[in-house]
């Protein structure tokens, strides 16, 4: 990795998953940042740079956090809020504190719900669905299609295919998530789903059905980083980011899909995936097969598979296999998603993905506890990645 | 219908509900498309250099990086990619058309063209070729939407 101290994840507060319903999303902010102070014993003074994810109209901006929680911070980043950004925000903060421009850095994630609806809370009329070029998910309004769900569905058709795969293959991802989910009481979906439970399910766009599609959630998260000797001070084991890397962009990228399989205006090629290769492993030391528990952005069910592809868990074609016979659950090969993900636990955007991480890396995760988890990785199909280990570089 | 005689696309009723024309915001960069497809002509960017048709309409090639380009009629034809079938009601005005079939099209000029298949056409299959037609909105604005072309040759 390059040069710079250590940093880790020093203090959690999740104070939820859910719609918050007669509560001020600044009070939910307030909880969880408390929550997070509290956790590793850090005060409010000591936070100087601010790196919020979600921001209005259904989280809080920069400006407001600090004004509202009492912080006075002098670095700050807060991207476009899209749920992709939050390996990004929290790349930046340890960016921050890589480069010693800030001591103790304050990750927010605290936003409402979006929408009701499953397959995505965009809407017609969202202002990233009638973008010039065209949503992000290839939406494109004006033939109805007006949510991410669209373009996903698209591409699991490809992509089964392509590979000659039997759709029914797919089940094996939201029953294993939610049977994660049952143990995880801050999960939003916990009744049992059987594999005919999945079947039976309506379609919301085929071939994707209710199941596919995450639970609309909002969610209220803090995370205090500092660097590791800070953290080895304070309350809680640190858990370390290992390695990075950022969201991919350009001519063969498109958010549903293994590179190469061509959906919208991406690029159709054979891929082959680097496995070790990919620089997150390199920045961490470490190879895919050193990886305790695997965690995704898992808006669709399929995105599992292609993100086992994309970081070189299987070449592709292969992951519809792998995540079968209880391969992905707990206590499985390479459990996935352990919290229940976006799919079961509700769609944090990734934030209870990473606070999941951290009570695995902690010891802390009670009846879902991976035995001997010491690494864990955060992965999407848009390339960017987290290593989280128990233990420094 | 076979592309007109006078070579313009044919054309599709609209048979949802109202006018979805808020759902169409024609750009700087696109007003020029969707004025061609309501004129019946189906146009692309192209390279001035390389002559690749390009889709959306960007300032730049995507494949050589040259700037600017050149509004070129282009053929109507192509292969579907990947096609969907929504179940679920987003757009009020598209519910009498559920469930309705949204296509990925390879274009024979090069691009992909996302847009619906038109209500009524066979069965949708990868492979399936199809041409791309214009959806007549009540307000007058016209969008793409696709046509099996066995049955447009008929």
């Amino acid at each position: 990795m390059t040069s710079g101290p250590d940093i880790a994840i020093a203090g959690v507060g999740l104070v939820g998953v859910g719609a918050f319903e007669g509560e001020s999303v600044a009070s939910v902010a307030s909880r969880a940042v408390g929550a997070a102070l509290a956790d590793c014993g850090l005060a409010r003074a000591d936070v100087d740079g601010l790196f919020p994810h979600i921001g209005q109209p259904r989280g809080l901006d920069y400006d407001e956090i600090a004004r509202l929680l009492a912080l006075n911070v002098e670095v700050v980043m807060q991207p476009w809020s899209h749920g992709r950004f939050a390996a990004t925000v929290l790349g930046a903060a340890w960016q921050a504190l890589r480069l010693e421009l800030v001591t103790c850095a304050l990750c927010v994630a605290v936003w409402k719900p979006g929408g009701r609806r499953a397959g995505g809370a965009s809407g017609a009329m969202f202002a990233e669905t009638l973008r010039e070029g065209g949503g992000p998910h290839a939406e494109t309004p004006w033939a109805g299609a007006v949510a991410p769900v669209f373009g996903a569905a698209l591409a699991t058709r490809a992509y089964f295919e392509r590979h000659k795969l039997d759709l029914a293959l797919l089940g094996a991802i939201p029953v294993a998530q939610r049977k994660a989910a049952q143990r995880n009481p801050v999960a939003l979906m916990r009744k049992p789903m059987s594999p005919a439970d999945y079947e039976t399910a309506r379609f919301i766009v085929e071939p994707l059905r209710l199941f596919d599609c995450s639970v609309p959630a909002g969610i209220g998260a803090a995370f205090l980083l500092t660097t590791g000797e800070r953290a080895a001070g304070l309350r809680q084991p640190p858990v370390y980011i290992r390695g990075w890397q950022g969201i991919h962009g350009g001519p063969d990228e498109y958010i549903f899909g293994h590179p190469g399989l061509g959906i919208d205006q991406a690029n159709v090629f054979d891929y082959r995936p680097a496995g070790a290769g990919e620089p997150v492993f390199g920045r961490a030391g470490v190879s895919p097969a050193d990886i305790d528990a695997l965690y995704c952005y898992d808006a669709f069910s399929p995105q599992v598979l292609w993100t086992l592809e994309r970081f070189g868990y299987c070449d592709p074609g292969e992951a519809a296999y792998f995540v079968q016979d209880g391969r992905i659950e707990i206590g499985g090969d390479l459990p996935v998603n352990t919290s229940g993900g976006h799919l079961s636990e509700g769609h944090s955007n990734g934030w209870g993905s990473f606070a999941e991480i951290v009570a695995q890396l902690r010891g802390q995760a009670g009846d879902r506890q991976v035995n001997g988890a010491r690494l864990a990785q955060w992965a999407t199909t848009l390339g960017d990645s987290v290593i989280f280990g128990a233990d420094a570089a | 219908m076979p592309t007109q005689p006078d070579g313009s696309l044919s054309s599709v009723a609209w048979a949802g509900d109202g006018d979805p024309g808020y759902l169409l915001r024609p750009s700087p960069d696109s007003e020029r498309f969707f004025a061609e497809l309501a004129a019946g002509h189906f146009v692309l960017r192209c390279c001035p250099s390389c002559s690749r048709s390009r889709y959306p309409h960007a300032p730049v090639c995507p494949y050589c990086g040259t700037e600017g380009h050149e509004w070129r009629p282009a053929p109507p034809d192509g292969t579907v990619l990947s096609w969907a079938r929504c179940h679920l009601e987003f757009v009020p005005e598209f519910a009498p058309l559920l469930p309705y079939v949204l296509l990925d099209v390879q274009m024979t000029a090069g691009v992909r063209i996302i847009a619906r298949l038109a209500p009524g056409e066979p069965e949708p299959f990868t492979g399936m070729e199809v041409r791309l037609a214009a959806e007549r909105w009540p307000g007058g604005a016209a969008v793409p939407i696709f046509v099996a072309a066995a049955q447009a040759a008929e």
